[in-house]
C-alpha cells in the first residue's frame, strides 16, 4: 500500500471539538471501528475511500522549534491508498479533518502534499509508491524478503539486505539494520555479538 | 615487484571493511553496529541529506518544518537498539505530549491513549476491564517482551510471555474487536490496528496495534525536538564519533561505483537490487539465472 500526505501550516491550532485532541501529539480521523475496516478494505481492493483513515499529527504544539511564531502550526498528515496511486486525496483529507475540527480549512495558510510516486521520487525504497517494500502477511513475516535461512543475508556471499523490508518490519528502530550488521559480522568477520 | 603489486591489490580490497548503501534509521543502525565492532565503515546515501524516512524539511513556508515521513516515535524509543546509544549527548531530545493520541467520534467525545492505562481504561466505561486485561499483561511486561517481537526467529528468551502475546498478537484485528462492547473501544482498537497495511481481517494486523497502545503506556508517543532528522542527524553524528565514513549523493547504480569491501548492506528493498547487483549497462536479462541470484517477488 502507499500512502498520500499532506503537510500543512495553519492560523493558530487545529479547531477540534473534543478538547482532548488539543494535548494529543497525534490523532486518529476515522470515527467507528466499522467506517475504518470499511476504509482499510477500499484501499486493499484497489480503490481510494471517500471516508479515508487520517492519521494527523501536530508536532509544533509541542515544539516551538517547528514553527517560527507561536500562532501559526504545522499540521502532518496522511491517509493509506493503493499502490502507485496517484489520485488526490487532499480534498477527502481536509473533509475527515473538518468533520472533527470545524474552521479547519479556513485556517490553512499553506500546504504541500505528496501522491506515491512523488514519495517515490523522495525515496527510491518506495518502489512504486508501496511504502513497506512487500507486504507484512503471516507467512512472510519472518521470512522476507526470500525463503533462505537468514531473510538478511542474499545468496551472494558479502551482500546482505539491512531495510525494513526485513524483520520486524517497518517503522523506525533500527532493529532490521542491527541485527542484519550482526549477521555479516558473523559470517564474515567472525565477530560474535 | 610481484610482491609490491599483490600488496597494492591487497590494500585496495580492504579500503573499507564494510559499506552500507542507505542512510534510514536501519542503514544508520547497520553502520554504527559494525563500526562499533572495530571495522573501518563506510555509509552512502543517494540524497544530499541523510534520513531516509527521518527526514525533516522547509516544504512550505521559510522557516516551518515539516516532518516528510516519520513523525510520532514509540517504535525509536522502545527500541533496544537506539537505547544501547548515547544519543541524547548527541542532541537528541524527545518531547512527550501531555496526550499521546486522541481518537475523536462524531459526537464530540474522544478516546485518548496516555501514559496511565488506568486513565486510557477509565475513559471507556463498560470496557475498562477488557482493556485492561488485554493489554495490562503486555505492558507489564513489555521491556522483557519488546526485544523479542522486535528479534528475527530465535528461540525466544521469554517464551511464556511471548506465547501470551503472541495468542492475542495472531488474531486479526476484527476478532480481538469482539472483546470490547463500546463504539468508543472499538474505535479506539480499529485506529491502532489500522496502522498495518492490511485490512483488518487479516492476520498480524493485531499485533501492530497491541505493540502501538503498549508502547504508549511505557515509553509513550514522543516526538524529537527539531524534527525526525534529529534522529538521523544523532545517529550519524555518533556514526562519525566512533570513526564512521558517510558520502551523501552518492546513488549506487552499480556495484563497480563502491569502494571495495568485504562485506555491502543494503538499506534498500529487495526490489531494487537486481539492477544494482546486475547493472542493465553490463548484463541485459541474465538476471536470477547467471549467479543463482534467489528474489522470490
Ligand atoms: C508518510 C510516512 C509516514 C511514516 N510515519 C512513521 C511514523 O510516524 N513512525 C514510524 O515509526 N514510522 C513511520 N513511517 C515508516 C518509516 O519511515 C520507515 O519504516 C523507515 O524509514 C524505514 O527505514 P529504512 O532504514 O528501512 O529505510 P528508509 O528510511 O526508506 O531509508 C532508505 C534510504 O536509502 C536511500 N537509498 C535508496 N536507494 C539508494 C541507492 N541506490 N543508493 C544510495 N542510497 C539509496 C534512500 O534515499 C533512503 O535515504 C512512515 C513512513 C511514511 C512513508
Ligand atoms: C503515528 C504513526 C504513524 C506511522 N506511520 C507509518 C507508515 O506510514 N508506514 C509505516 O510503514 N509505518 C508507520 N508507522 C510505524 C508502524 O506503526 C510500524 O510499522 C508498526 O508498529 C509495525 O511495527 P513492527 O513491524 O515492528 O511490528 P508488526 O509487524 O506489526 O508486528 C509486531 C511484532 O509482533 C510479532 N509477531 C507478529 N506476528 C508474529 C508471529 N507469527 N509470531 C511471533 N511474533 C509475531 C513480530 O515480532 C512483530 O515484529 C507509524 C507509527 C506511528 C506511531
Amino acid at each position: 500500500m502507499g500512502v498520500f500526505k499532506v503537510d500543512w501550516v495553519i492560523e493558530g491550532e487545529v479547531p477540534f471539538t473534543s478538547p482532548n485532541c488539543r494535548q494529543a501529539g497525534t490523532l486518529h480521523l476515522g470515527n467507528t471501528f466499522e467506517e475504518i475496516t470499511a476504509a482499510q478494505q477500499t484501499t486493499w481492493n484497489g480503490r481510494s475511500p471517500e471516508k479515508p483513515f487520517v492519521l494527523l499529527a501536530q508536532q509544533s504544539l509541542f515544539d516551538s522549534t517547528r514553527s517560527p511564531t507561536k500562532d501559526k502550526n504545522v499540521v502532518w498528515g496522511y491517509c493509506h491508498v493503493p499502490n502507485g496511486s496517484t489520485k488526490d486525496m487532499t480534498e477527502a483529507i481536509e473533509r475527515q479533518v473538518e468533520r472533527f475540527a470545524p474552521g479547519f480549512r479556513e485556517r490553512i495558510l499553506a500546504k504541500h502534499t505528496f501522491n506515491t510516486l512523488q514519495l517515490e521520487e523522495h525515496n527510491p525504497n518506495y518502489v512504486g509508491g508501496d511504502i513497506n517494500g512487500g507486504v507484512i502477511d503471516l507467512a512472510q513475516l519472518y521470512t522476507r524478503p526470500a525463503l533462505r535461512w537468514s531473510p538478511y543475508r542474499t545468496s551472494a556471499k558479502g551482500l546482505y539486505i539491512c531495510s525494513s523490508s526485513t524483520p520486524p518490519g517497518s517503522g523506525v528502530h533500527g532493529m532490521c539494520g542491527y541485527h542484519a550488521a550482526k549477521r555479516a559480522l558473523k559470517d564474515i568477520f567472525n565477530i560474535k555479538l | 615487484m610481484h610482491y609490491c603489486k599483490s600488496l597494492i591489490v591487497t590494500m585496495s580490497k580492504t579500503e573499507y571493511d564494510a559499506i552500507v548503501v542507505g542512510s534510514g534509521p536501519n542503514g544508520l543502525a547497520a553502520a554504527i553496529t559494525l563500526q562499533k565492532s572495530g571495522l573501518h565503515v563506510l555509509l552512502v546515501e543517494g540524497k544530499s541529506t541523510i534520513g531516509g524516512g527521518l527526514r525533516t524539511a522547509e516544504l512550505t513556508l521559510p522557516g516551518f518544518k515539516h516532518d516528510i515521513c516519520s513523525a510520532i516515535h514509540p517504535m525509536a524509543v522502545a527500541s533496544p537498539f537506539f537505547n544501547s546509544l548515547p544519543l541524547e549527548e548527541h542532541s537528541l531530545e524527545y518531547i512527550q505530549p501531555p496526550i499521546a493520541l486522541a481518537h475523536p467520534y462524531d459526537n464530540g467525545t474522544s478516546a485518548i491513549l496516555t501514559h496511565s492505562i488506568e486513565e486510557t481504561a477509565s475513559l471507556l466505561g463498560i470496557d475498562k476491564e477488557n482493556y485492561l486485561s488485554l493489554i495490562g499483561p503486555i505492558k507489564k511486561n513489555f521491556h522483557s517482551l519488546i526485544p523479542e517481537i522486535l528479534g528475527p526467529l530465535h528461540i525466544p528468551k521469554r517464551p511464556i510471555e511471548l506465547a501470551q502475546f503472541g495468542l492475542n498478537a495472531l488474531q486479526p484485528a476484527t476478532w480481538i474487536s469482539k472483546r470490547f462492547r463500546t463504539s468508543v473501544a472499538k474505535g479506539l482498537w480499529a485506529g491502532m490496528a489500522a496502522h498495518s497495511i492490511l485490512p483488518l481481517n487479516k492476520l498480524t494486523t493485531s499485533a501492530i496495534g497491541l505493540v502501538l497502545l503498549a508502547a504508549g503506556h511505557s515509553r509513550g508517543w514522543p516526538i524529537p525536538k527539531g524534527g525526525s532528522q534529529q534522529i538521523a542527524n544523532a545517529l550519524a553524528s555518533y556514526f562519525t564519533s566512533l570513526g564512521g565514513k558517510i558520502e551523501t549523493s552518492f546513488n549506487v547504480e552499480s556495484l563497480a561505483q563502491l569502494p571495495s569491501s568485504k562485506a555491502v548492506l543494503f538499506d534498500i528493498t529487495p526490489r531494487q537490487l537486481p539492477d544494482i547487483v546486475f547493472p542493465p549497462s553490463t548484463n541485459g536479462n541474465s538476471k536470477n539465472t547467471a549467479t543463482g541470484w534467489e528474489f522470490s517477488r
